[in-house]
């Protein structure tokens, strides 16, 4: 390295900030596990999918044309620790679990937009999190064929991501439609 | 020592390191974490084909060159460099002051993103000229033409052409 090499190198070196100790618990179970994109594909989750694909439409419309007294819609997926429950309520169609770190890396729409890239500033990357589709409302009235999707945090904070118009229940991330 | 046990041991290892490496890529503590903790991820599946630490380590790298270099095509114009105030963990206990880190990070955001990638691989992570090109699957030709072009554009960066004044003067 000649002088002006020497002096780029020490002045990064002198620059960066030093990281915290990453969770190697954490990501070690996370790799083994396979990116939240892809473990919704397993075969139990497609099987659960489809079963959702057939049946929460059913109840949507039914809810959508004869209940608007609020949202109504049965939710899909109940787990007892399930992110999406505990911030939303029974309002839930479906959830896809994730992890912070990967849900500020989400992007959809635009090539340049990122959704949420600094959510939940106090959550480490690994922590959990979870994108929830609800019944989009107006008024208090169910917007039939209108899904609106929240990011829920550990801390069980949510921000309102986008508004699908669609025919079905969404079963994906959003950033999931474009990949 | 099993493989989750190894992947966990080099993790603690190398991982503040490489976080360090995707900081001055990304110019994000939370990008960073992420960037880093998405070569792990995708290394995870041959982690066992590779037995060698060293070896291992340079997997890591260019898996995370290779995402950092992807997701920049994709999703990273228009960055702006922040400090992520706020951002829970990191310390700034660098020797330099955060004016001058605003700068290198300032300085290093406007360079092309290759050139921003031979600029850490070969002076941040220390590498020869030769393994910054297997690194970044360029050739070293390449290597030596991009850290010319990106140190000329750093000492002329509006951000950092002082630091260099006064070092000369």
């Amino acid at each position: 390295m000649d002088d002006l090499e020497e002096r780029i190198s020490a002045l990064l070196h002198a620059s960066v900030p030093t990281p915290p100790k990453l969770d190697a618990a954490a990501i070690a179970a996370h790799a083994q596990a396979g990116p939240a994109s892809h473990r919704w594909r397993a075969p139990v989750g497609i099987g659960l999918a489809v079963l959702l694909l057939a049946l929460v439409p059913t109840f949507l419309v039914s809810h959508a044309r004869h209940d608007h007294s609020g949202i109504a819609a049965p939710a899909a997926s109940g787990t007892g620790d399930s992110l999406c429950h505990a911030a939303l309520g029974d309002a839930v169609l479906s959830e896809i679990t994730t992890t912070v770190g990967e849900a500020r890396a989400t992007r959809y729409g635009p090539p340049t937009y990122r959704p949420a890239p600094n959510a939940f500033p106090q959550a480490a990357s690994t922590d959990r999190a979870a994108w929830c589709w609800v019944a989009t409302t107006s008024a208090g009235r169910v917007e039939a064929g209108s899904y609106t999707c929240y990011l829920v945090g550990p801390d069980l904070s949510k921000i309102e991501i986008v508004i699908f118009e669609r025919t079905t229940v969404p079963d994906r991330a959003p950033g999931a439609y474009i990949r | 020592m099993t493989a989750t046990a190894d992947f966990e041991a080099f993790v603690r290892e190398r991982g503040a390191r490489l976080q360090q490496a995707a900081w001055l890529l990304t110019g994000s503590r939370n990008l960073a974490e992420d960037l880093v903790q998405t070569a792990l991820y995708r290394t995870w599946s041959h982690w066992n084909q590779v037995r060698d630490t060293n070896a291992r380590e340079a997997y890591v790298r260019k898996a995370m060159l290779n995402t950092y270099l992807s997701w920049r095509r994709r999703a990273w114009v228009g960055e702006a460099p922040t400090e992520d105030v706020g951002q829970q963990g990191w310390s700034t206990t660098g020797t330099e002051s955060a004016e001058v880190r605003m700068d290198v990070l300032a300085a290093l955001s406007r360079l092309p993103r290759r050139q921003r990638a031979v600029i850490t691989v070969r002076y941040f992570l220390d590498l020869s000229v030769e393994e910054t090109a297997v690194t970044l699957g360029i050739s070293v030709g390449a290597v030596k033409s991009q850290a010319h072009k990106a140190i000329t554009n750093l000492r002329q960066d509006r951000a950092l052409s002082s630091l260099f004044t006064e070092e000369i003067a």
